[in-house]
């Protein structure tokens, strides 16, 4: 699949009229544009102040959001280094975003090229964000549900409110919480990569964790022992003990702080 | 017999207002008609003793029964006059001519209510109800599972699939429903939290089965090691075909691949 921008655009209009095509609408603005060639747009949530949603599928590249005062989804893209194997591109990457319902979607050209994005949003957010190859991603100050997949590379979530469930393959996971909520379950799940997580003080957690191959290391909060129903999990509980959070990785270490 | 016609004639011989004259003629029919003078005597005794017999005087009674109609017929015809009334007494009148039909429609509601409840509710054993009612519980966890795998949020989710996980034993409704989240969700962990799910209930041949069968839909190398790993657990020595194809997949992830000839070698 591939987002161009015109043909993302029209083809989302003619689906459906609700649809708000935003890069022209809510103004485009393009970035001074001497090398390195970058683009930027800045959306208009349809409520502001409320929840939005971000949802960004993303394929070659790095994703970096950070929560901010203002009420505007600001998305700056920007082509990498040209690779070995990559071809003559365009100056700037394409860039582009839907908005619906205070639902920022975010399309860009990242399946070609390897396109870093970099974000600002309001704090209040939940995010959808995944990206497959050549990149990290990293968030900072968000308040929100996170879902991040990273295939490749890691990801890193840093003073962040909500609940997570977060996904790679090869990278490490690294997560300081804020605060988390309530009732919700979370993951954290990787084959090679370590997944470190750090939990506010008086958080009530139980945590499902397993790692085939590395060790489990956690502060003496922390309560671990064999889960009773036969699986190779560990049971670990944070105070009180609460809703549910797994914790997985074959190859990795645990650190829970 | 003989005598009836006559009776009269006796009553006007000792009524006082009788003239003299008309006495003796009639002493002298009376007497024709075969009366004796003391069957008359009798019958004059008789008629004064009926005239000393008490006659009722309209009392207390007949007064009370009389204003007590008039008292409702006034509240019937208005406020304005039932005021002047008796307070107290039109106070209760009022109640059970307003409240007594309300509350006679709301007894006849209930008994009706208790007679359906119980006609509806055969058999109301106590065993059977309580099976009614934890086939009810589980019917209504069902919905909300159904319900939340319908959401967005991978938490919410993550949070059906862990709530089946409570179950001891799932109909074949949750197990397709868990089925298709296994090989569908889009979430890695809500997958990989099925996997967990279902692993609880491989006593079904159908879950087994399915478990199996879906080893090679799965992309992600996190689902593929999971679903490996559960077969090796349950030394399910008809994965090994399927598990053998996962090996043939070039794309396979190098440490998933590890586990998996690992598991092959095991069963």
């Amino acid at each position: 699949m591939r987002y161009g921008t015109g043909l993302a655009m029209s083809s989302a209009c003619c689906k459906t009229a609700v649809c708000i095509v935003l890069s022209i609408s809510c103004g485009v603005t393009w970035g001074q544009s001497s090398p390195p060639a970058k683009k930027t747009i800045s959306i208009h949530l349809s409520q502001p102040g409320q929840s939005g949603r971000l949802r960004i599928h993303h394929y070659k590249g790095s994703i970096t959001v950070n929560g901010y005062d203002g009420s505007l989804v600001m998305v700056t893209a920007a082509y990498r280094e040209r690779g070995a194997g990559e071809g003559e591109r365009k100056p700037g990457p394409e860039l582009s975003a839907v908005e619906r319902n205070n639902e920022v979607t975010v399309y860009s050209d990242s399946e070609r090229y390897t396109v870093d994005l970099d974000i600002l949003v309001p704090r209040n957010m939940d995010l959808h964000l995944q990206t497959y190859d050549n990149g990290v991603i990293e968030v900072a100050n968000v308040q929100g549900e996170l879902e991040i997949n990273n295939t490749n590379g890691p990801v890193t979530l840093i003073n962040v409110s909500g609940a997570a469930v977060v996904s790679t393959v090869d990278g490490n996971i690294l997560v300081k919480f804020a605060g988390v909520t309530a009732g919700a379950p979370m993951a954290f799940t990787s084959i090679t990569g370590d997944i470190d997580l750090t939990f506010p003080e008086h958080v009530d957690m139980l945590l499902k964790m397993n790692t085939d191959y590395g060790d489990i290391f956690h502060d003496t909060r922390l309560t671990v022992a064999p889960d009773k129903s036969g699986t190779s999990m560990k049971i670990g509980v944070l105070n009180r003990g609460g809703t549910e959070t797994l914790i997985k990785t074959l190859n990795g270490n645990i650190y829970i702080r | 017999m003989k005598r009836d016609p006559i009776e009269a004639l006796v009553m006007d011989y000792w009524d006082d207002a009788t003239p003299p004259e008309r006495k003796r003629e009639l002493k002298q029919e009376l007497l024709a008609a075969g009366y004796t003078e003391a069957e008359l005597n009798d019958l004059k005794r008789f008629l004064i003793s009926l005239d000393d017999m008490p006659v009722p005087e309209p009392g207390e009674e007949l007064d009370r029964a009389f204003y007590r109609m008039l008292a409702e017929e006034t509240a019937k015809a208005g406020r304005k006059t039932a005021r002047n009334g008796n307070k107290p007494a039109l106070f209760w009148k009022r109640i059970e001519q307003q409240l007594m039909p309300k509350l006679g429609y709301a007894f006849a509601l209930v008994f009706l209510g208790w007679v359906l409840g119980t006609w509806v509710t055969p058999g109301a054993v106590g065993g059977s109800r309580m099976e009614r009612m934890a086939a009810e519980i589980s019917e209504m966890k069902e919905m909300v599972m159904l319900a939340q795998l319908q959401q967005d949020s991978p938490s919410e989710r993550l949070k059906a699939v862990t709530l089946a996980e409570e179950w001891t034993d799932a109909d074949a409704k949750i197990v397709t429903v868990l089925m298709r989240t296994l090989d569908s969700d889009p979430n890695v962990n809500v997958r990989l939290a099925t996997v967990e799910t279902l692993s609880r209930f491989t006593d079904n041949p159908v879950v087994r089965r399915g478990l199996i069968e879906s080893i090679n839909r799965q992309q992600s190398p996190l689902v593929q090691l999971a679903l490996a790993e559960l077969m090796g657990r349950l030394q399910e020595e008809s994965a090994k075909p399927e598990l053998n194809r996962l090996l043939e997949n070039k794309e396979l992830n190098y440490a998933v691949r590890d586990r998996v000839s690992h598991v092959v070698s095991m069963l």
